[in-house]
């Protein structure tokens, strides 16, 4: 290629030459033409000589270049294959620990988490339990709840209200007694100022009889002895008279003053009794009102613990991306593995090899994700997907 | 008394998500991480259901179906695949062993629960 190209520059240079003679005949003459011919001619062989050498050194040089370019290929290639090698060797097993340890670790987290929000909803569920079962509202009959022994004060400080009741009613006929017992003793009042005149009565008659004994003397006397011992009886029905009156008096006013007493009583626990319902109503308010907070509070700890189980139950979900991600793992370390046994086999990797590392590893996805976008329909991982057959 | 489930998962994590799942429903859980170890489970307990896993070391979840189906006391015990795979023959695979239903991880706890009481035998 270099000697034709030479070749073709002489013959034009020799065209451009003759040309020049042709103008150089008009001007010059023949003499001064040859002369110039002479040298044209000599400058010709001289510029031949000239590019048939540098041909040869230009051939030479291409040799050299060639065989400079083959030893470089040579180290490029040796370089090349001790580079693979180390990737085969160093590089591809610290990929596959990697992720191995990846996986591992993942795994690890992913196990302890699960089981941290196992304890999570047990825990919840027991707080939800024991709550309901504090409350007693939890419709299972609980007789130890806190809206049973509600139930059971309230029903047990009415019975404390109603034993009130019952002792002042009694009191109240208690009352009524005393005042029927001074109606009594009005007619025993009445009774011994009866007893009295009838011992005036008969004194007076015992005073008559002496006097008509002393009238009639001796014949009289044993009858005056006897109208007088009527007159002691007399007088002293009359004193015993006197007395049962006096006893009345005191029993009346003694029977005055206890009906007072147990009048002013019956008033003091008539109030009691106002005051005790107003303390046993505010007391069965408090605990109503402590109970409806307790009531609020299991609700709230029962609706709050819903929503965290159903929060545990999503999580419990998104951590089985864990599984996922360890099967995308294993499919690339396999085909790492894979990679790693071609290369230690020795020699370059070609078009061929590598088209297998790509089936092999594209026959071991199982997931839609794995796969280039475009080649399937991207699946919703997050939508479970169940088939019965 | 509780029905028991064999939950069968190479994946330690996955396991027990399945029987965290499980027992909320009032189910008790036994484990196994592959089909031979599940194998090993079903002597001496009474298992009313199980949740296989397909791709596992030792002996598959199809292998594994198709292993019990040839137990006489649990031939007619109900098998739910509980895997990543999606495809339709892998699918009609399962079906082919005696698989009763194929659920594609990730599941919903409430959906697992709700075909294992649809399927679990009385």
């Amino acid at each position: 290629m270099k000697s034709e190209s030479g070749n073709s520059i002489r013959a034009a240079t020799g065209i451009s030459i003759a040309a020049a003679a042709v103008i150089l005949w008009s001007s010059l003459g023949p003499v001064n033409l040859a002369a110039a011919v002479v040298l044209v001619v000599a400058a010709y062989v001289l510029d031949g000589w000239v590019a048939a050498r540098s041909a040869a050194n230009v051939e030479a040089a291409q040799a050299a270049a060639a065989t400079t370019h083959s030893a470089e290929i040579a180290t490029l290639k040796a370089g090349h294959q001790a580079c693979l090698a180390s990737l085969g060797q160093d590089i591809a097993p610290a990929w596959l620990r990697n992720i191995d340890a990846a996986r591992q670790q993942l795994e690890g987290a992913v196990v302890h988490l699960t089981q941290d929000f196992s304890g999570i909803v047990d825990r919840l569920n027991e707080a939800v339990t024991t709550s309901y079962r504090v409350a007693g509202v939890d419709g299972n009959g609980s007789s130890d709840g806190m809206q049973q022994v509600v139930s059971n004060s309230e029903r047990r400080l009415m019975m404390v209200g109603q034993i009130l009741d019952t002792t002042l009613s009694e009191k109240e006929h208690m009352l009524a007694e005393s005042q029927k017992l001074v109606t009594f003793t009005v007619e025993l009042q009445k009774m011994a100022a009866d007893v009295a005149s009838i011992a005036d009565q008969t004194n007076l008659l015992a005073l008559n009889a002496a006097i008509e004994a002393a009238r009639a003397g001796e014949a009289g006397r044993g009858f005056a002895v006897v109208a007088d011992e009527v007159r002691t009886l007399s007088t002293r029905s009359g004193a015993i008279g006197k007395n049962i009156s006096q006893k009345i008096d005191a029993v009346n006013r003694s029977i005055k003053e206890s009906s007072e007493l147990i009048e002013s009583a019956a008033t003091r626990d008539a109030q009691a009794r106002i005051d005790c319902e107003t303390q046993l109503s505010g007391v069965v308010q408090d605990f109503q009102r402590a109970m409806a907070g307790l009531n609020e509070s299991s609700n709230v700890l029962r609706t709050e613990g819903a929503a965290i189980k159903s929060a545990v139950a999503g999580a419990l979900e998104q951590l089985q991306f864990q599984d996922r991600i360890s099967q995308l793992l294993m499919h690339v370390a396999d085909s790492v593995s894979q990679l790693q046994q071609q290369l230690s086999a020795g020699g370059l990797p070609d078009a061929n090899s590598v088209g297998r590392l790509v089936d092999r590893l594209e026959r071991s996805y199982t997931m839609a994700e794995e796969r280039p976008r475009g080649t399937v329909a991207s699946q919703a991982a997050v939508d479970s997907d169940i088939t019965f057959f | 008394m509780a029905k028991t489930i064999l939950v069968v998962d190479d994946s330690a994590s996955l396991r027990q998500v399945v029987s965290i799942a499980l027992k909320g429903g009032g189910y008790d859980v036994v484990e196994a991480c592959d089909g031979k170890d599940a194998l090993s489970k079903l002597t001496g307990q009474k298992i009313h259901l199980i949740i296989s896993d397909v791709n596992m070391p030792n002996m598959d979840g199809i292998a594994f179906v198709k292993a019990v189906k040839q137990l006489p006391n649990y031939k007619f015990t109900p098998i739910i695949m509980l895997t990543t795979e999606s495809q339709e023959d892998k699918k009609m695979e399962g079906q082919a062993a005696g698989a009763k239903a194929w659920v594609v991880k990730p599941f919903k706890p409430e959906q697992m629960l709700a075909a294992v009481a649809k399927l679990v035998l009385p």
